[in-house]
């Protein structure tokens, strides 16, 4: 009878055993450890074609400091018919848990930001956001590429392409006082 | 004028005899005519069914993808355009530089320019996913473009050949308009009526075309070769290694007028046997064509050697997968067919007199043309399949779709020069009959001091005396 209830107990504890490693080997494979608190600083206000900080920070479960943590941030948007994150670039946090980033605000209106830690052995993964409204209307595109050679311009393709269109309306008019001046014989 | 019943009845002189024999066919027409007009549209038909398709299922239907996103139609393209510069191009130089013997072949050069400017206009049309967002060319086009460019010099150039074409016409249309009469269908009558613009042959009139086709001779002739020009820019200002090349412009326009040749011998051979030309296309135009021929393969030839001595020796960068692929790659063969069958061949023909005859010059102009094609597909599909990035290097392989628009351009081709040719007389009378009479009166000057020197001989025996073509009276 001790026999039997020993080998009860055997198992139970076999099988408590098992679930606790399971449980340990589940979280293992997800790389996940405590998640830890992701925070994101951005300006609330922001000028297109400004520079805008982004600063998040990574702070463990008990409020210290997660250094040395590669976040990175996105901006939604969509194209056409077609919706999704922008990588804006990443940053590694500091002593402190900060990362900076450094983002030119090329959309005007509500840009989102989002910052993402993937997580790593230790912590798991995190995200946090925030909101800037941009506004302005610069023209952000800037035509410095080249070289710009005086008059080598569209007016010079227009000049060329006038100058042979023009010799076309002389032909023209050439033609016309063919057909006047048979009108012209077929009289006399 | 009056009219001409010797349209079929007996010749009288051999200006008669030129015009009966060229405008017959604007009045006759066999059976052996409609029938090649039926197959040649039958073609047609099947590629517009083919673009159909390409319509409604969108590019999908073609071997076209996004590494290899030029294929059969910008060839095509490239060569319809090449082709074009036969005509205007050859006939434009002809005529500036003098040389009476073009005149039986400067119309039918000036045909297919037209045609094959229409027909290569078309392509990058129907490249296009969506063809009916052309309009986007204009509205959206920035003047930094090669390919606005393309449209704006292939417009102008369009234009020009048309004026080029219709300026020598005029004479010719209205000795339709006058000696056709009943004979030809009332809408043709009208039609020449409307187009001779009452040309009555006077003083004035002739002065007038006189300046008009001067004009437009030397105008033609930089804005063919900006043409292409341009069509090379399409490819030599986009980056990718195998187009980078400052000789490219050049290289497109002797190709151009290269693979032109080639097709004028093709077509005026075909001309020539079915309206019985003999007399006028002689053996000699042949012959004088081959040599323009012959010059162009080596200018072919010296771009070849230019362009892969070059990027072989150095093989830098990207240039050593290009070289590869060319030489000893996939697309070997076709490339040595070029360099082989496209310009040695042709040019051998060509060199040796035994087979520097009619049927020779259609065997090299052959070569040429396919070898042209050829070296099309080279620079479109070997340039766009360089690698830019760490990928493997894509294939094209063209659909049924695209062979069969490709079938359609050329029917399309030959159906509108079909219908030129019932239309338009082949050979510019009037011109070949000035020509004739320069021949003659430079026969007679010659008849005339030769009987000087004769003369001259018998009464100044001890003098030695001796005329000279100038004119001067040399003694010793």
């Amino acid at each position: 009878m001790n026999h039997r209830r020993n080998g009860i107990h055997t198992l139970g504890l076999l099988a408590i055993l098992v679930l606790l490693a399971l449980l340990l080997f589940s979280s293992v494979a997800q790389g996940a450890g405590p998640e830890p608190g992701l925070t994101l600083q951005a300006p609330a206000q922001g000028t297109l074609g400004q520079t805008a900080t982004v600063q998040s920070t990574l702070l463990a479960l008990g409020g210290s400091p997660v250094s040395g943590a590669t976040i990175q941030f996105f901006s939604p948007a969509s194209f056409l018919s077609t919706s999704g994150e922008v990588f804006l670039g990443e940053a590694v946090t500091d002593s402190s848990g900060v990362a900076v980033l450094r983002y030119e605000l090329r959309s005007d209106n509500q840009v989102e930001i989002i910052a993402r830690f993937a997580g790593n052995a230790s912590y798991g993964p995190a995200e946090s956001s925030a909101t800037i409204a941009v506004q302005g209307s610069t023209q952000l595109y800037q035509e410095d590429i080249g070289v710009r050679v005086p008059g080598l311009n569209v007016w010079l393709l227009a000049a060329i392409l006038g100058g042979v269109w023009s010799v076309y309306f002389t032909v023209f008019v050439l033609v016309s006082r063919i057909a006047r001046e048979g009108v012209r014989a077929r009289a006399i | 004028m009056e009219q001409i019943d010797t349209v079929v009845e007996e010749p009288a002189s051999w200006s008669r005899r030129l015009e009966r024999r060229v405008m017959n066919p604007l009045i006759k027409t066999g059976q052996g005519y409609w029938i090649i007009v039926a197959l040649l549209a039958l073609v047609v038909a099947w590629g517009v069914y083919a673009y159909s398709t390409q319509l409604r299922d969108g590019l999908i239907v073609t071997g076209m993808r996004d590494r290899i996103q030029w294929g059969i139609y910008i060839i095509s393209f490239v060569f319809f355009i090449g082709i074009s510069h036969a005509g205007t191009l050859i006939s434009a130089i002809l005529r500036v530089a003098k040389a009476g013997w073009r005149t039986p072949v400067t119309r039918i050069a000036e045909f297919i320019t037209v045609v094959a400017l229409s027909i290569g206009g078309l392509m990058p049309i129907i490249d296009l996913g969506r063809p009916d967002r052309i309009h986007h060319m204009f509205i959206f086009g920035r003047w930094q473009s090669p390919i606005l460019w393309d449209l704006l010099s292939i417009t102008t150039y369009l234009t020009g050949s048309i004026i080029y074409l219709y300026l020598p016409l005029i004479p010719d249309l209205a000795r339709c308009r006058d000696r056709l009469g009943n004979e030809a269908h009332p809408w043709k009558r009208a039609f020449y009526r409307l187009a001779s613009v009452g040309w009555q042959g006077t003083e004035k009139q002739h002065k007038y075309l006189r300046i008009a086709m001067g004009c437009m001779m030397v105008l033609i002739i930089p804005v063919a070769v900006s043409v292409h020009t341009v069509v090379s820019w399409i490819f030599g200002m986009t980056l990718r290694e195998p187009w980078n090349s400052t000789v490219f412009g050049a290289y497109f326009v002797a190709g151009a007028i290269y693979s032109g040749i080639a097709t004028i011998i093709i077509i005026m051979v075909i001309l020539r046997r079915v309206y019985h030309l003999e007399e006028y296309i002689t053996r000699q135009h042949f012959i004088n064509l081959g040599y323009m021929l012959g010059a162009f393969v080596l200018i072919m030839l010296y771009f070849n050697v230019l362009e892969y001595v070059t990027t072989g020796y150095k093989l830098a960068g990207e240039g050593r997968f290009h070289f590869q692929q060319l030489m000893t790659g996939p697309f070997a063969p076709a490339f040595w067919f070029y360099i082989l069958g496209g310009m040695v061949v042709p040019g051998l023909i060509i060199l040796n007199p035994g087979t520097r005859t009619i049927p020779g010059l259609i065997v090299a102009s052959i070569f040429v043309d396919i070898g042209m094609w050829l070296e099309r597909f080279i620079i479109v599909v070997t340039g766009l399949r360089v690698p830019l990035m760490p990928y493997a290097a894509s294939w094209y392989t063209p659909t049924w779709v695209e062979w069969s628009v490709m079938a359609a351009a050329f029917a399309g081709f030959g159906l509108i020069i079909a219908v030129f040719v019932k239309l338009f007389p082949v050979i510019s009378i009037w011109e070949v009959e000035e020509h004739r009479e320069h021949q003659e009166a430079v026969r007679v000057a010659e008849q005339s001091l030769q009987r000087l020197r004769e003369e001259a001989a018998v009464t100044q025996p001890a003098s030695r005396t001796a005329f000279t073509w100038e004119g001067r009276h040399e003694s010793s």
